[in-house]
């Protein structure tokens, strides 16, 4: 690799800093490479001297302590995908452990079972968006009620569809992973949960996100503004929904007092507003995650 | 083989090294190479890293044989955590020696 080449190749892995930090970066390391030149060193043994290059760009990624993948809200997605999936395999995997290399075999159902799984449970969103936005509609007097309805219905179904396709692709992305040779391989991820025991099946998945982020960011950032504006219209039912049960929550209270003790609805209340917190939590989450 | 006590070491090493005088990128790998080996790769990072927590400061000086040179200078934070390093390091020596005696001891 002469200098050029190089520098070249670091620039393209410190994309996600800003500019001005990515040229000061360069030209110090141009500067460090002619001064080596001047004491007698060659350009490849000034290049060597800085080791491998995808350690040295993480290296200098993390002195900004910031996420090293910039495709923000889909590798969360990814993720939380990827974790989920893992965890469910690792347990099958491990209830199995007789069967050998039957394993990802295992792996392979499992992770179709949970495309299907996700893909049904996501219905039920859009469901609520959909008639949500019926329901609104509803003010219009035909024609125009018509044709604001299907439109309505046909964005929602669209963005349905974007999403189930979207936990295809990372499903995909992810079974892809067991079976590529190792390739040149992205600054690592970091995230714990995807953490495997085989150093090579980590850096099969970063080979792959290297070339689908590489080709698919523009895609990536459409469906990102779709799935922004789907999941701030979760919201909204979901708030609702935690009020009102803290409401009913505070009538069961009142009742213990009268002596009435509903033991069950109390239960169930409680059990009901962990759960859509805990999805508030991860819409938040999402929507803060999608903003980098 | 000692990469890992390096890696430890080094911001030790640099902010001692520019507490005395600045010191300008490829300089400073050579002082420090004078007494360990390292590699140029951990240098860079670690310095843009103290830049960043305000242990440093940056200057550019015109150079009549090349590119503007970027000096690193010492902050007070960074004489504050120089001598902090300083101490744990010496508390730490202190006590792995200590250890090293007593188990070589009981053999």
């Amino acid at each position: 690799m002469n200098k050029e080449e190089f520098l070249k190749k670091l620039e393209s892995k410190l994309k996600v800093l800003d500019e001005k930090e990515i040229k000061d970066i360069i030209e110090e390391y141009s500067n460090h490479i002619d001064n080596a030149i001047k004491d007698g060193k060659t350009e490849e043994e000034a290049i060597k001297d800085f080791g491998n290059i995808n350690d040295l760009a993480k290296e200098i990624l993390s002195a900004y302590k910031i996420r090293k993948d910039y495709n923000g809200v889909v590798s969360d997605i990814e993720d939380g995908i990827n974790g989920f999936v893992n965890k469910g395999s690792d347990f099958v995997r491990k209830t199995i452990d007789s069967a050998g290399s039957e394993k990802n075999i295992v792996t392979f159902i499992f992770e179709i079972l949970i495309i299907f799984v996700l893909i049904w449970i996501l219905k039920l969103p859009f469901y609520i968006i959909k008639a949500l936005g019926l329901s609104l509609l509803s003010f219009f007097s035909s024609p125009l009620y018509e044709i604001s309805t299907f439109i309505w219905k046909t964005i929602v179904d669209f963005g349905y569809f974007i999403s189930a396709v979207l936990i295809i692709m990372v499903a995909i992305k992810n079974r892809f992973g067991h079976t590529d040779i190792k390739k040149e391989s992205k600054i690592e991820k970091n995230n714990d949960e995807v953490k495997k025991e085989k150093k090579t099946e980590k850096e099969e998945r970063k080979s792959k996100a290297e070339i689908n982020t590489k080709e698919k960011s523009w895609l990536y950032s459409a469906i990102e503004i779709i799935l922004k504006i789907f999941v701030i219209f979760l919201l909204i039912p979901a708030i609702f929904a935690v009020m009102g049960l803290t409401i009913f929550l505070g009538i069961l209270i009142f009742l213990i007092f009268k002596g009435i003790f509903l033991f069950g609805f109390i239960i169930l209340t409680i059990g009901l507003m962990i759960i859509i917190g805990a999805f508030i939590d991860l819409f938040m989450k999402f929507i803060k995650g999608g903003n980098n | 083989m000692d990469t890992q006590f390096k890696k430890g070491v080094l911001e030790l090493l640099v902010l001692s090294l520019i507490n005395k005088k600045d010191y300008y990128g490829y300089e400073l790998v050579s002082e420090v190479s004078r007494f360990i080996d390292i590699n140029e790769g951990t240098l860079y990072p670690l310095l843009k890293r103290l830049t960043n927590e305000h242990y440093c400061e940056t200057y550019l000086v015109e150079s009549s044989e090349g590119p503007p040179r970027k000096y690193y200078k010492i902050t007070e934070l960074g004489e504050k955590r120089k001598n902090e390093l300083i101490e744990i390091w010496n508390n730490f020596n202190k006590k792995v020696n200590k250890f090293i005696l007593e188990s070589e001891k009981s053999e």
